[in-house]
């Protein structure tokens, strides 16, 4: 499966959540979206606490090149 | 003794040696912009004029106005036809406060006409940025003070920096190529800007080859010139106006990574929430809900089985009833009939029955066999001898 970005899986974990709360869906696909939800929520923790600011100069990027 | 040819080559080589390079001032008046690209007008002070040409191809960073004080570096050229010499122009800056407004009056009016400033021209800016191209001057404060404020906000953006000439010659070209270059890297927004200064120090910003940079581009574009008083054509094109580079630097890193991190946590725990809900739910539902089914199922069953019990009950007892009293009148009339046929009936009538050694003695057999037989009568029995047989 494609890694899916940072801003995706914020919107999945919203779309989750959403599904969740409405309750509507059988109980085993629950639990796989409840599942799914965590996971995502801890990928975006993890990402989080590994972030630090990144700056790229493109003018010496592109002198390296 | 010279032709006309040949003293009017001598005045060319003259002027245009002596006046190579040259810096002037003055004030433009019947400026065309011809059709070929090239653009003739005459330059002049109180006293004196010259005419003036500007070839194609020259970048003018504002449009010509008559009545517009210029300054113009260039040379003298004789054009022999016409014995004519005029000011070849190499550049042309407004010279001014007064003719800069001008200059950017006369930008905005045209742009405004080509519906460069429309609201449906401005492209949304994202919510959530995480690449932020950023074109200012690698050493004024700007810079710092955006990555500063970014990396205090929202340290999960990427800043793609462009260090780029703001000010001075060749400025306004070397923006719109930073403009140019943060497209290629397919940032989410991008903040062009700079800090304060005079409205020469601004002027790139406030040129056409800038405005179209900012307004053929594909990824949105914040502005961010100077002060909040300053107000640069860039300002009016770009998709968001930024009173000054801090302030974009906030907008583009408007949600925090507290932010995101409440967010995770609300998540999840509105996650779990639901998700116990919904066990509960299912328990409850399996505890009592279809327990109590199943016992209104069972119940149900049993009493049909109860009722096809009676049924059947009620079926045999009825069929043996009848055949009972079926077997009562068939014993009835058995009776009947045997005692119609009682062999001692007749007895009644005054008949007797003969018996021999306890034995009846029946129509076929003779008495002669016998020497003693039995009389048995109603009310007697007698034995008798047998005499003689007649």
């Amino acid at each position: 499966m494609k890694e899916i970005s940072f801003e995706e899986k914020i919107k999945k974990i919203e779309s989750i959540v959403e599904i969740l709360e409405n309750g509507e869906e059988p109980i085993e696909k629950m639990l796989s979206n409840y599942n799914q939800g965590i996971k995502l929520i801890n990928e975006c923790r993890d990402y989080i606490n590994a972030a630090e600011l990144k700056f790229i100069d493109i003018s010496k990027q592109n002198n390296l090149d | 003794m010279f032709t006309i040819s040949e003293i009017t080559g001598k005045i060319k080589n003259i002027l245009e040696e002596e006046f190579d390079g040259i810096e002037l001032t003055g004030e433009i008046s019947n400026y065309k912009h011809h059709s070929s690209g090239h653009k003739y007008f005459v330059l002049k002070d109180n006293n004196a004029q010259i005419g003036a040409v500007m070839w194609k191809g020259v970048r003018l960073n504002f449009i010509p106005k008559d009545g517009m004080k210029v300054i113009v570096k260039g040379s003298i050229d004789v054009y022999p036809p016409q014995g004519k010499y005029q000011v070849n122009c190499k550049t042309m800056v407004p010279a001014g406060e007064g003719d800069l407004y001008l200059a950017f009056e006369a930008l905005k009016k045209k742009l405004t006409e080509k519906s460069y400033f429309e609201i449906e021209h401005k492209k949304k800016l994202p919510n959530f940025p995480l690449k932020v191209g950023i074109s200012t001057s690698p050493t004024g404060a700007a810079i710092q003070d955006m990555i500063k404020t970014i990396g205090r906000r929202n340290s999960l953006i990427t800043i793609y920096f462009r260090p780029t000439l703001v000010q001075g010659e060749g400025s306004a070209e070397d923006i719109t190529k930073a403009i140019a270059e943060l497209n290629k890297i397919d940032c989410n927004v991008i903040i062009i800007g700079r800090g304060g200064g005079s409205i020469e120090d601004l002027w790139s910003y406030n040129t056409e080859i800038v405005a179209d940079a900012i307004y053929n581009s594909k990824i949105p574009i914040i502005s961010a010139v100077g002060h909040e008083s300053d107000f640069t054509i860039a300002d009016f094109v770009a998709d968001y106006r930024a009173s000054t580079p801090t302030a974009a630097a906030e907008l583009v890193s408007s949600i925090t990574v507290e932010e995101i991190n409440t967010f995770l946590g609300q998540s999840a725990d509105r996650s779990t929430r639901s998700i116990k809900r919904l066990i509960d739910i299912q328990k409850e539902y399996l505890g009592t809900n279809l327990e109590k089914k199943f016992q209104k199922l069972i119940i149900n069953e049993l009493n049909n089985y109860k009722q096809s019990l009676d049924h059947n009950e009620n079926y045999i007892n009825n069929y043996f009833g009848s055949y009972i009293s079926l077997l009562k009148e068939k014993s009835k009339s058995l009776y009947l009939q045997l005692k119609a046929n009682d062999p001692l009936s007749p007895l009644n009538k005054g008949y007797a029955l003969l018996m021999s050694e306890n034995k009846f003695i029946d129509k076929n057999t003779s008495l002669t066999k016998f020497d003693e037989i039995k009389i048995i009568r109603k009310n007697e029995e007698i034995l008798v001898n047998i005499k003689e047989n007649l």
